[in-house]
């Protein structure tokens, strides 16, 4: 073993063949001068300009030389500087170096080497860095091969330059100059034989050339992970070892296939179409491909750096792979604040206002959210206007009075936000005199907190309505608020919203955790830990319209029956005990119909 | 399209809103005339100072009418005290630096006070505060629109402050002194004017402006240490049009922004981008006032 990079191996490479055998001639542009990545550096000087023949810049008078020469009995080794200026050649090599053995009923055969390199990272902008090796996969007649080390490149470039068959032999420059150690003489690898670099038993990774090193990165963090990876490096993209990939996704059930080249048209698409053709009963998962995007390559340094596919991508695909039939290490979706903002809604709608505007902050979602309030409205053939804000407000009154004027004086405004951008709102509304220019004011849940209401002043009595998910902290004492209140003035000091809906959701959902986790018999697993948090069901409590319930729906809406609470002088009082939010929303139905409708603790009063 | 109504009441909120970037916009023009500096920190002293005022209020005692008025002149005091800090500090080993470093170094007071207001008044969790001026509950009617004493104010003060400053400039041995700072900073100093004096009063001033500015925006906007430090944002535009030389331009520059950015709130269609309305106005009147100096620039040439 001698320590070597990948350039010098195809230098020595070249050599040797050179040495060996006098019909091994090489030819390209700039090649006596060594070319720019010095693969070819020396051969001039050793074999002779004759041999080793610098040619003018025209890619397809180059390949027809080389395969006239060929043809005549040479072995000629042909270098394209870079493989973007291979369509300049591509007549020469797909009409006449790829057909000559067939269309002269075998009496021709083109031994040739056509080398070439690929790949972005060096800066080189859109027409130096693309990765076109697809291309000529799609021609019959033509090998294409892509090593990825050092040790593979001298063994693949001697099988290359022995193959009585055209072969395209495509390199890329990112490797060139990394360091590993290479047997002397090299090793000749059989064309047409993959590599199973790294062996595992939960999933496949197929990677071709600069991204093989990423892959076995990848498969390192995997493991690290408990999980086992196979990763294979095909080698040979044409003729492919689709047996070696397929026994491994037959072992594995998952396979990402990983290159360079842009994913859409990229050869991955053809590894993957191979494999679910001889592995499909077996597949767990989708087949996942990780490649570039598409597009041309970037100039700008941090755009190329986006643009490359590497560890981040492989892993990512990886874990799509492995996790696709767990469904049950992924959290159900929330329906954020969207119930509540039903309910503060359903109150507004249940005074018979003649318009809703209901208004949130202008972040992503909101058109998520809003859909529920507008279904309630449609419902109740009640006008609706849904507005955003962005965040923070910095001109709460130009808002408030928009609000109210398009609200009007029998309308009902709602808001949805945290409560510092609420009590912006109401604040900047209460100094213009607008609290009493329409007929109601609305609040989903953040609302409900203590210091809203000191803040807010006695203007709002009974003025604003806002939906509360839990029970009013200040007008409910029982054991389990106390014990909430206790906790949080003990260790929630810095829990700067006060005493409140989210304070008291976390108080809930910490006990009903510790519940599950209590009925859990270590050692604690993915798997029971998730069954436990599954079977909570029928928690009661008394700052709850209904019990809790996680179960194992598509889902996760356990809350759906509120209050609705008004401020009071400095306190929030219950306007409104328990009712059920309004099936209108097609969410909250469809909740329902798998889950039921819980059987509630405080009876609804509407 | 919206009515007359609307109009009218968009104007008044727009008009008290413009007041407060005028005022905002005089101190950072006054200080850059002055020392080059173009202090970024003005809305974060500000800040700081509309929540000292909201902590003695709440907690220091300043109750009352008394109380209050007590509780700002203490914010005032504390925003022009802060930045003298700075300016005497920082300001002579930046005295001789590039524009861009002077500024540049103001974001670092900036992030530090930022990271201490954080730290004092957090407001994680949803917390909120809210400092309100006396004058709120003192209203008129203009139309159907309510108008408070506080909207009066931040017009009225921004307008005063302009002119009180242009005449100080123009008419005052400090104020001469000053502009000639602004026009080289050596020269007056060889020419015996106490330059470090000069300076120290413009910071101070600056600061007494972020002060009051800080109270009324924390009245008419939010008491948000990150929603008031960045509405320096919105002043600094109205500077760009004065080209940090003219308090006047800068104050009408500082009204339209207001103006404009409230008038736009209710058309839907647009509504959200009216966070946008300072740059655009700076962008179009640099382009403007641009296009005039190059032909001007021209026919000198000619």
């Amino acid at each position: 073993m001698s320590e070597t990079t990948f350039v010098k191996a195809i230098n020595d490479t070249l050599a040797r063949m050179m040495r060996e055998d006098d019909r091994v001639i090489v030819l390209g542009e700039d090649v006596a001068e060594g070319g720019p990545y010095l693969a070819t550096e020396g051969l001039a000087e050793e074999f002779g300009t004759t041999r080793v023949r610098g040619t003018p810049i025209s890619e397809g008078a180059v390949c027809g030389v080389a395969i006239g020469a060929a043809q005549a009995g040479l072995r000629p080794v042909v270098e394209i500087m870079f493989i973007d200026f291979l369509t300049l050649a591509l007549d020469q090599l797909v009409n006449q170096a790829a057909k000559a053995h067939f269309m002269s009923g075998g009496q021709l055969t083109v031994p040739l080497v056509l080398r070439t390199q690929g790949g972005s990272g060096q800066r080189s902008g859109a027409q130096h860095s693309q990765s076109l090796e697809a291309w000529v996969t799609h021609i019959p007649g033509l090998k294409v091969v892509m090593p990825s080390s050092a040790a593979d490149a001298a063994g693949l470039l001697r099988s290359a330059i022995a193959d009585p068959n055209p072969v395209v032999f495509v390199e890329n420059k990112s490797l060139y100059f990394r360091r590993e150690n290479v047997p002397d003489p090299p090793e000749p690898v059989e064309i047409g034989r993959a590599h199973t670099v790294r062996s595992g038993h939960d999933i496949t990774i197929v990677a071709t050339s600069r991204l093989l090193g990423d892959a076995v990165e990848v498969a390192d963090r995997l493991a690290s992970e408990g999980i086992e990876a196979d990763v294979i490096d095909p080698r040979t993209l044409v003729p492919l070892d689709v047996e070696t990939i397929a026994a491994s996704v037959r072992r594995t059930g998952r396979a990402v296939v990983a290159h360079e080249a842009v994913t859409t048209g990229g050869f991955g698409a053809e590894i993957a179409a191979q494999v679910q053709d001889h592995a499909f009963d077996c597949l767990e998962a989708p087949i996942q491909r990780v490649g570039a995007p598409f597009t041309p390559v970037p100039v700008s340094p941090p755009l190329e750096d986006a643009y490359r596919p590497g560890v981040e991508e492989i892993y990512a695909a990886a874990r799509v792979c492995i996790e696709w039939d767990q469904p049950a290490a992924r959290a159900a979706v929330n329906m954020g604040p969207r119930y509540s903002s039903d309910g503060a809604v359903q109150y507004g709608l249940s005074q018979h206002p003649s318009k809703i505007v209901f208004v949130q902050s202008n972040v992503p979602g909101t058109g998520y959210i809003a859909a529920g309030p507008a279904s309630l409205a449609k419902a109740a053939n009640v006008p609706i206007t849904e507005l955003t804000e962005n965040v923070p407000i910095n001109d709460a009154s130009s808002v408030a009075l928009d609000l109210v004027n398009k609200a009007g004086s029998n309308g009902w405004v709602v808001l949805n936000f945290t409560p510092p951008e609420a009590l912006v709102i109401l604040q900047a509304a209460q100094k213009l005199g607008l609290e009493d220019r329409v007929k109601g004011w609305g609040c989903s849940t953040p609302c409900n907190t203590d210091f809203l209401s000191k803040a807010l002043g006695p203007k709002w009595n009974h003025k604003l309505f806002v939906n509360a998910e839990l029970t009013s902290a200040d007008d409910h004492n029982g054991p389990e608020m106390q014990l909430y209140k206790a906790i949080l003035a003990k260790y929630g000091q810095s829990v700067a919203g006060g005493v409140g809906s989210f304070s008291q959701m976390g108080y809930l959902l910490a006990k009903f955790s510790v519940n599950a986790l209590q009925s859990v018999k270590p050692p604690y697993t993915i798997k029971n830990v998730n069954a436990a948090f599954k079977a909570i069901k029928d928690q009661k409590n008394e700052m709850q319209c209904q019990p809790w319930v996680y179960g194992d729906y598509p889902l996760h809406i356990p809350n759906n029956a509120d209050f609705t609470t008004t401020p009071d002088n400095g306190k929030m009082v219950t306007a409104q005990q328990c009712f059920n939010v309004s099936s209108a929303d097609p969410q909250i139905a469809q909740y329902r119909k798998v889950a039921g409708t819980a059987p509630s603790t405080n009876p609804p009063t509407s | 399209m919206p009515s007359w109504t609307d109009v009218e009441q968009f104007l008044i909120t727009g008009l008290s809103l413009g007041g407060v970037y005028a005022l905002s916009g005089v101190g950072m023009v006054v200080l850059y005339r002055a020392t080059g500096v173009l202090n970024l920190a003005f809305g974060a002293v500000g800040a700081m100072g509309a929540l000292v005022a909201w902590q003695a209020i709440n907690h220091w005692g300043f109750s009352g009418s008394g109380g209050f008025w007590l509780a700002y002149l203490v914010a005032i005091l504390f925003a022009g005290g802060v930045t003298l800090l700075y300016g005497m500090v920082f300001g002579p080993a930046l005295a001789g630096r590039d524009p861009l470093v002077k500024a540049t170094a103001t974001l670092g007071l900036t992030l530090i006070l930022l990271g201490v207001m954080d730290l004092l008044w957090p407001s994680s969790g949803g917390a909120s505060r809210a400092l309100t001026v006396p004058t709120d509950n003192n209203t008129f009617q203009i139309g159907e629109s309510s108008v408070t004493y506080t909207n009066v104010i931040a017009l009225v003060l921004g307008l005063v402050i302009t002119i009180v400053t242009a005449a100080f400039l123009r008419f005052t041995k400090l104020g001469t002194a000053m502009r000639a700072m602004a026009n080289d900073r050596e020269i007056t100093a060889t020419l015996g004017v106490p330059v470090r004096r000069v300076e120290a009063a413009a910071w101070f001033g600056c600061g007494v402006l972020s002060g009051v500015a800080g109270v009324l925006l924390a009245d008419l906007v939010a008491l948000d240490a990150t929603s008031l430090t960045f509405l320096v944002i919105s002043t600094l535009a109205a500077t760009l049009i004065g080209r940090l030389r003219s308090i006047l331009i800068t104050f009408i520059a500082a009204i339209v922004i207001g103006v404009v950015t409230a008038e736009v709130t209710p058309i839907q269609k647009i509504s959200n981008y009216r966070d946008m309305t300072p740059f655009v106005l700076a962008a179009i009147a640099l382009l403007v006032l641009n296009r005039r100096r190059v032909i001007s620039v021209g026919r000198q040439g000619v």
